[in-house]
């Protein structure tokens, strides 16, 4: 069976170095970086005043404030710290790459590029592949190969309970950050309800990709009869699909789909439709920087 | 098309394999037209859809669909061995139902008899048999005798319950030879003997069960001889000289009962009792006095005190009977002499009458015994059953009968002796030297008896109740009237003759006589009954007060001593050679299923290469269009 060709090209890296994650809220952070942190301490950005207190160091004292009013304020300032960006790639059967669309590879593309942008921030990335391996915490440029590394060896497989697999990933985030979970998604609502609570308990801003497989969108071509058997499951249903049945599917998928979104969007879950038969770069370049992933 | 007709299958229950095949056949093509598997990531929208269309259930069989049901169809007919008979087989099942099959292994964790372990491995073998072959059952004793009316598999089957061991020796070699030359295709023999003298183009086959018993742990105890005997004792009264036997490993003690027994059949008086001690392989002969009774219709003898059965395997033989009234003891004497010139009347004990060669059979009827004196031997005593010879001793001179055959005969030496023939008790032939030597074409049974393959010089054996003794007396020279050949080895063998006359009968002969009797009835120690047809025919020990037709009664005694039977061995018998060739419809169906079989298997590796070139081509062909 021929390899599939992953995307993510070195041409796409090098633009990739040109980006920045933008995180929408402040965030806290281990060490110090580039991102505003919900920390008040020494940063270059004012912040607000305080009374000064005994211990605080007199360098911070603004003296024109006191010359005005004859009173010691400190000044404050925004501090800033590094980021923390948890990618959650669902690892189950139905990730498979069933008709050579490369649904798989596509996926960890995404979170490849997504922990390089990181990475080259300097900024942490864990990765969690859900029914698969867990990473430590990877930061710094020299970690990408690490988590190319693993990326590349997972393999989707069977039938994973996705809620603590991911309540097993969110277990080694210590800080609010970013959140990249990339699924079919093909999954009941309720359980996709729960994993982004899961999401939000820690406080993370999540942004869902959706990668739909050409087997997701077009089970059988009209005309075609076959058994089809659920990746997961092992379920079987004989089809003979026809335009009608297609139609009716596709009314289906996109009626899951806005449930879906509607879900993800009460629970402040930002969500990005893909396919792998759409270039790679307009999902990063386009569709992740609309969001505000990018910068 | 004749050719199709006389096919068959070894086992035809494998083609109720065909049509189960067949259809998981068809399931599994059913299956892959129903539409290639399509593996999907989730069905959880599939599911809902309203009305999902099925794929059609109509099916086209492939081509390769009907090969395959070939290739399927020429595995059975391998498997059930097919075979291919120019016309149908007669099978003859011969089991031996002889005393000795009674025998039970008590050793064993599932004792059961021989005959009904040789009647397992009977059916097991019926059920190999073409079930277009016509299967006929045998039994040996007390005469061979067809069991079967029809000649189905399943007839036979069930007649194995009408097969009883029977009080009668089983005459196996006779059964055999007649069976052989019965024109049966096969004959498959079931005995505790062990058939020997395989030929390969017999078409007898014999399977010994007594394979399943070590000879050797077998044990049984036995009442191998019973005398009447007049007491010395100032009482005058008669007592009774019974032989018991412990074959095996069978010892120690046992007690000897004697019964007054009554015209009811039951036992009417007090018994008398004797201990006996018994050693491994030994026969003790115990005298006991006869209990005196008035009006009776005779005694019974039998065992007690074997409290383990392991110690008697066949207790069957643990009796003997003795009936109240005494026949005269008659000895026939064939001979050129008169019997005063033998001077055999001054022998007390004995009533010797002269027969004639020519009227044997009547004779034979009246006397116990028969001495054959410088005669020749009559040819049916010859041919006869090479065991009921048992030893061979003194041949009538110059007999025409027996051609010189070779010089070698210095070298003749008796070589088989059994220690439990009597009449060895007296005699060792191991140091005698032969004045006038000659040897003789010989019947095949006397290579048993004489190193050489040479000659024999004359016999000693049974026919049926009758002990007979042929000899020419060239050991001890005949001087006439002044000097009666009363030398101590004649005795013994009037002894031996004697044995036979102890006022009892066998089965061949009883049978015979209440055939012809208007009227019997069977006393057997616990009640009288009329002797049905079956108990004529093959009679159970007992006494039988026989009512002729003219009104006549007399007390006969079935007694049944056979060591043969009694004692647990293995015992050879031999194989007759095949009368017919091995060739042309003399092929058995086994070889016929193998060489088919072969065949058949050659046939379907063909076809499975074809298959797979066809396969193989067929991807190739598909590869090249990509």
């Amino acid at each position: 069976m021929a390899q599939i060709p992953y995307e993510l090209t070195p041409d796409i890296l090098r633009q990739l170095e040109l980006y920045r994650i933008e995180s929408r809220r402040a965030v806290l952070g281990s060490r110090q970086g580039v991102h505003a942190s919900r920390k008040r301490g020494h940063g270059i950005e004012f912040s607000d005043y305080r009374k000064y207190e005994l211990g605080d160091d007199p360098r911070h004292i603004d003296w024109g404030v006191y010359a005005r009013s004859d009173r010691l304020y400190v000044k404050r300032s925004q501090e800033d710290q590094d980021l923390t960006v948890l990618l959650a790639v669902d690892g189950s059967a139905s990730m498979r790459s069933l008709t050579g669309d490369a649904k798989w590879e596509r996926s960890c593309d995404v979170a490849l590029a997504v922990g390089y942008v990181t990475l080259m921030a300097r900024d942490a990335v864990i990765c969690s592949v859900l029914g698969g391996a867990h990473s430590p915490r990877f930061a710094g440029g020299r970690a990408y190969s690490h988590l190319l590394q693993m990326l590349r060896n997972a393999t989707p497989g069977g039938s994973p309970d996705l809620e603590r697999e991911l309540q097993r990933a969110l277990s080694r985030v210590h800080y609010p950050g970013i959140a990249l979970w990339v699924s079919d998604f093909m999954m009941p609502i309720e359980l996709t309800r729960r994993m982004a609570l899961l999401f939000r308990s820690k406080n993370l801003q999540v942004i869902a990709v959706q990668v739909l497989g050409s087997r997701d969108i077009v089970p059988l071509q009209p005309g075609d009869a076959a058994r089809c058997v659920d990746s997961e499951t092992g379920a079987e249903l004989e089809l003979a699909m026809d335009d009608e049945t297609l139609a009716e599917y596709r009314v289906l998928l996109a009626e899951h789909n806005r449930n879906l979104a509607r879900i993800l969007k009460e629970n402040e879950v930002a969500l990005v439709t893909h396919s792998p038969a759409e270039q790679l770069s307009q999902l990063l370049f386009g569709s992740l920087g609309a969001i505000g992933l990018f910068r | 098309m004749s050719t199709l007709f006389s096919l068959g299958l070894s086992q035809p229950w494998v083609l109720v394999l065909l049509p189960i095949l067949g259809v998981a056949l068809l399931t599994l093509y059913r299956r892959r037209q129903r539409g290639n598997e399509v593996p999907v990531g989730s069905l959880m929208i599939l599911s809902r859809l309203q009305n999902p269309r099925r794929p059609e259930t109509k099916i086209t069989p492939p081509p390769r669909f009907f090969f395959e049901l070939l290739l399927l169809l020429l595995f059975l007919l391998g498997v059930g061995r097919l075979y291919h008979s120019e016309d149908t087989k007669r099978v003859a099942v011969l089991i031996d139902n002889s005393l000795s099959m009674a025998v039970v292994n008590h050793r064993s964790a599932f004792p059961k008899s021989l005959l009904a372990a040789a009647v397992d491995e009977a059916i097991r073998t019926i059920r190999d048999i073409p079930s277009g072959d016509r299967v006929v059952l045998f039994e040996t004793s007390p005469v061979l005798r067809r069991v079967t009316d029809s000649e189905g598999h399943s007839a036979v089957v069930e007649a194995f319950e009408k097969v009883r061991a029977v009080f009668a020796r089983d005459q196996l070699q006779g059964a055999v030879n007649d069976l052989a030359s019965q024109g049966f295709d096969r004959v498959y023999v079931f005995s505790d003997k062990y058939g020997e003298g395989v030929n390969p183009s017999s078409t007898v086959h014999s399977q010994g069960v007594f394979s399943s018993i070590s000879a050797a742990e077998a044990a049984n105890i036995a009442i191998a001889g019973i005398r009447r005997v007049s007491s010395v004792s100032e009482a005058r009264r008669e007592a009774v000289e019974v032989e018991i036997a412990a074959y095996g490993k069978a010892a120690g003690s046992v007690e000897l009962i004697v019964e007054p027994i009554g015209w009811d059949g039951k036992v009417n008086g007090a018994p008398r009792r004797a201990n006996v001690r018994l050693e491994t392989g030994r026969s003790v002969w115990s005298s006991v006095e006869l209990p005196v009774q008035q009006d009776g219709a005779g005694w019974r003898v039998s065992l007690a005190g074997i409290q383990s059965p392991d110690r008697d395997w066949l207790p069957e033989d643990n009796q003997g009977w003795i009936p109240a009234t005494k026949r005269a003891q008659k000895i026939g004497v064939i001979s050129p002499f008169s019997l005063e010139d033998l001077g055999l009347q001054r022998i007390p004990g004995f009533e010797f009458v002269r027969c004639e060669k020519e009227a044997l059979g009547g004779c034979l009827a009246e006397v116990h015994g028969l001495i054959i004196h410088r005669e020749e031997v009559p040819l049916p005593l010859v041919e006869g059953d090479a065991a009921e010879r048992a030893l061979a001793l003194v041949m009538p001179p110059n007999s025409p009968l027996y051609a010189p055959y070779g010089s070698g005969c210095s070298e003749a030496k008796p070589t088989w002796w059994s220690p439990s023939e009597e009449i060895l008790g007296y005699l060792s032939l191991a140091g005698i030297t032969f004045p006038q030597c000659l040897s003789f074409a010989t019947p095949a049974w006397g290579a048993r008896l004489i190193d050489s393959t040479q000659g024999t010089v004359a016999f000693q054996g049974r026919l049926g109740r009758v002990r007979l003794l042929v000899t020419g007396f060239d050991l001890f020279p005949f001087r006439g009237k002044a000097q009666p050949f009363s030398s101590v080895f004649l005795l013994n063998l009037l002894k031996w003759l004697r044995n036979s006359s102890a006022d009892t009968s066998e089965g061949d002969d009883l049978a015979a006589i209440l055939a012809g009797a208007e009227n019997a009835q069977w006393l057997n120690g616990s009640g009288a009954s009329t002797a049905s047809g079956e108990e004529r025919r093959a009679p159970a020990p007992g006494l039988y007060v026989i009512s002729a037709a003219d009104g006549t009664k007399e007390v006969r005694a079935f007694n049944f001593f056979a060591q043969d039977e009694s004692e647990p061995r293995v015992r050879p018998y031999s194989i007759p050679e095949s009368k017919k060739g091995p060739s042309g419809n003399q092929k058995s169906e086994d070889e016929e299923g193998r060489r088919l079989g072969t065949s058949l298997a050659w046939l379907l590796i063909g076809l499975l290469v074809l298959d797979l070139l066809v396969q193989g081509l067929r991807i190739f062909v598909g590869r090249g269009k990509e």
